[in-house]
């Protein structure tokens, strides 16, 4: 008893280290400070292209199963307009009284949405274990509760079943002997196996956008094609489907106690009737002429599909905005804890300007390493020049060199490199 | 046995804290490198992607129970096919696009003709009206996918299992054999591209490529295996294509994916292939950081600031010769993409470690670019 005791403490002991190395890598990072930064496009677009008109009447719907055609070119407009470099607008034709194409060059995007989705519906068999004794039910219903896992009752006595083989019988077998010369009989609890089926749907969605960025005024040429897509897929079990359809004492009332008194081996069966488990057959057939139908109400709640589709559409139209126009991203930036400005709460709220301005009223030789560094970071949260993110480069190293070899001042100088790499590109995509 | 259980847990004990803190401490620089293109299109800047053409397209539903099989093939009319065609070549472009190698030439006068005879026969005439291409790129395509609902049998043994009650019992263990049906879903689907580069001038068909990429995926079924795959992995080319192949936003194993789905796969697959021929493209690598005597270096590089590094890494080598720290300094110089500096200094560091096989590596990877880099040089120079 005594050695259990201490071989559960150790292992104990030793998944905590786990734990706690694991815990440990993933708390450390929590501390962050989240601001936007400006980022170039693949393309340059030409200065004086400024408007864009989103030609609805040229954006083919033939294949748009889902009906998503005006989401999509909606959502394109507004996060195109959100990013400022261009003034869009959705429009069903365009002609001169619109834009005078001697005197202005305007872009256009066309193209089509590919849309899609459908519900698989269909019956799965499995095998099962059932246990039986009041521990076996207990530990199996204990447990079904933590994983929400399927679980059923054998017909006979009301076992347990859970998915899953049954228990190495050999090893079993050698280990009731030993109990049962122990005089501890109730220790193994009696098991037997079942075949269960259960019902199903697989739900998936799927949104295309392919375009083209085409400039037009004196002369007409594209500037990009491009198709991205998304998908969605969930595959959900209908818990309240499954049914035990075959157990392996269960053949008659009477062949079972017959079993259990003369434990008189009559298998395999003979008759294949018998052994057939026929209801693991489904009758139905799941594919028909009509192919398969689109996920309805019932399938998705309306809420969960119009979130679903927006999320498919913004992922969808994400590389095709980064390819035309300068966009915002949010970066996540890790804040330095402690220093003597103790500005890490100030910054992890966005207030940048006030955790400058807290820093810069310590004398220089006065900061700590974690004060350049959130100097730094403020400058760069803040970032509307150049300027600042040499600034902001300057602090990092500084603080780098107050507190050699900490990853996250290196981490500042690397991610402002990248910045002012980028900077020459979108000074000539936004000025 | 108290002792050899206390000994073999310490053991384990100490096996996983320095495995968590290998993982933890294995510092690695993540460095973009150029690969050359495996033929030679070193006079060919602009080109101009024409139409794919369509060999065939079948899709279909298959059901079979009790050894009768049904197919019902989707029918696909012209416009459908079309779009299939449209989605194939709008791939091959943001491919093409990802790779500064090639500028591309929007025009629609190649992508309007019907078929590759007919872009021969425009190139042989000098017909057409686009200037500034170099070549064209158009393809045609094989495509065949089903769905299968089936059901598969196999005898199982349920088994039954009664500890003994006492000394005199032996229990019960039985097994009861039954015949079981088990269904299963399945989509399969192969797709056949054919992609050709043709030069304007001198006409010549300077590369094509016909290549078959099969996708399969099942669920269900007796062994409950769930397989997936497409013969070539999708993200070699380019980090920034990742973006063009499907967005998961959820996905499961359990869901096969629409034929949508699969032909983007697929296509996007096969002209990774082919971009990698035609043009200089980039991979993302990573490679270990050496410790040396310069802890702000080390963390300099892992983070990617090559710049600062290479500073102080110049002037601590100045100084003190580690070969560590030149190492560093090698894989900096790598980093930016001066590989002469970057030979002189692994070289440096393998000279005065000869047997570190880490210096060996900088310098036989440098060694390997160098050799390709007379290729690589001229392929880059003609843009």
């Amino acid at each position: 008893m005594k050695k259990t005791y201490f071989t559960h403490k150790k292992y104990f002991s030793l998944l905590f280290c786990l734990c706690a190395s694991v815990l440990f890598s993933a708390c450390s990072r929590l501390n962050v400070s989240q601001f936007e930064v400006q980022r170039p496009s693949r393309i340059t677009v030409p200065r004086e292209v400024k408007k864009v008109y989103i030609r609805a009447d040229l954006v083919d719907e033939t294949n748009d199963k889902l009906g998503i055609k005006n989401q999509v070119l909606q959502q394109l407009a507004d996060e195109l307009n959100r990013f400022g470099r261009f003034k869009v607008s959705v429009v069903n034709t365009l002609d001169g009284s619109q834009f005078d194409s001697e005197k202005e060059t305007v872009a256009i995007i066309q193209g089509e949405v590919i849309s899609g989705g459908e519900v698989d519906r269909g019956q799965f068999t499995d095998l099962a274990t059932c246990t039986g004794g009041i521990s076996g039910r207990l530990s199996s219903a204990g447990a079904a509760t933590i994983t929400n896992e399927a679980i059923t009752l054998d017909n006979w006595r009301g076992y347990v079943c859970r998915r899953g083989t049954f228990a190495g019988n050999t090893a079993e077998l050698a280990l009731s002997s030993a109990f049962s010369m122990a005089g501890l009989n109730d220790v193994i609890p009696p098991k037997n196996q079942v075949v269960r089926i259960y019902d199903y749907k697989n739900i998936s969605l799927f949104a295309q956008a392919n375009f083209s960025f085409n400039m037009i005024g004196l002369s007409r040429e594209t500037l990009a094609i491009r198709a991205d897509s998304a998908s969605f897929g969930r595959s959900i079990t209908e818990k309240d489907s499954y049914r035990n359809i075959k157990e392996s004492h269960l053949i008659s009332l009477t062949l079972g106690s017959l079993i259990s008194i003369t434990r008189i081996p009559i298998f395999p069966i003979p008759n294949r009737q018998i052994a057939l488990a026929s209801r693991s057959n489904p009758k139905k057939i799941f594919y028909g002429p009509k192919g398969l139908a689109i996920p309805g109400i019932y399938d998705l709640p309306p809420k969960e599909k119009r979130n679903v589709i927006q999320q498919l559409v913004k992922r969808t139209l994400e590389s095709f905005i980064r390819t035309i126009s300068p966009y915002k991203q949010m970066v996540n930036a890790e804040i330095a804890e402690g220093g003597r400005a103790k500005a890490g709460n100030l910054l992890k709220e966005g207030k940048s300007q006030k955790a400058r301005k807290i820093i810069e009223e310590i004398p220089q030789e006065k900061r700590e390493s974690q004060d350049w560094y959130n100097l730094g970071l403020s400058y760069e949260a803040g970032a509307l020049s150049v300027q600042d993110y040499e600034d902001a480069r300057r602090f990092y190293i500084t603080a780098l060199e107050k507190s050699p070899g900490t990853k996250l001042y290196a981490q500042g100088v690397a991610r402002i490199r990248r910045y002012l790499a980028e900077t020459k590109a979108l000074a000539g995509q936004t000025q | 046995m108290k002792f050899l259980n206390n000994y073999i847990f310490n053991h384990l004990l100490l096996i996983i804290l320095i495995t968590v803190f290998l993982i933890s401490s294995c510092a690695k620089a993540t460095l973009t490198v150029q690969s050359p293109a495996e033929i030679n299109t070193r006079k060919i800047k602009n080109i101009a992607v024409g139409g794919f053409e369509i060999g065939h397209i079948m899709l279909k539903f298959k059901t079979e129970r009790n050894g009768v099989w049904q197919t019902h093939p989707v029918f696909l009319n012209d416009e459908q096919q079309k779009s299939i065609s449209r989605s194939v070549r709008a791939r091959v472009i943001n491919l093409l696009t990802a790779t500064p190698y090639f500028k591309v030439i929007f025009s629609d006068e190649f992508e309007k003709l019907e078929n590759d005879s007919a872009l021969q026969q425009l190139v042989s005439v000098r017909g057409y009206k686009t200037k500034n291409v170099d070549a064209v790129i158009n393809g045609k395509l094989w495509l065949e996918i089903e769905r299968t609902d089936g059901v598969e049998l196999s005898k199982e043994g349920l088994e039954y299992f009664r500890p003994p009650r006492s000394r005199n019992s032996l229990g019960l263990n039985l097994t009861v054999d039954q015949v079981v049906w088990w269904p299963y879903k399945s989509t399969r689907g192969t797709l056949g591209l054919e992609i050709k580069l043709t030069r304007l001038l001198p006409t010549e068909v300077v590369a094509t490529t016909f290549e078959t990429r099969t996708y399969s995926q099942r669920i269900g079924g007796r062994s409950r295996e769930s397989f997936q795959q497409i013969s070539e992995g999708l993200t070699s080319v380019l980090s920034a294509s990742k973006s063009s192949k499907t967005d998961n936003i959820e996905s499961s194993v359990d869901v096969l994916p629409t034929f949508e789905q699969i032909i983007a796969d697929m296509a996007l697959s096969i002209a990774s292939g082919f971009v990698r021929r035609v043009a200089v493209t980039e991979k993302v690598v990573s490679y270990p950081v050496a410790e040396g005597s310069s802890a702000n270096a080390k963390i300099l590089i892992e983070a990617g600031a090559y710049d600062l590094a290479i500073a102080q890494l110049q002037q601590t080598t100045a100084e003190n010769p580690d070969p560590n720290d030149l190492y560093n300094l090698g894989l900096c110089f790598e980093a930016i993409g001066d590989f002469g500096l970057a030979q002189n200094t692994y070289r440096e560091a393998w000279q005065a470690e000869p047997e570190n096989l880490l210096f060996a590596q900088g310098l036989g990877r440098i060694e390997r670019l160098r050799r390709e880099h007379p290729q690589l040089q001229r392929q880059l120079e003609s843009r």
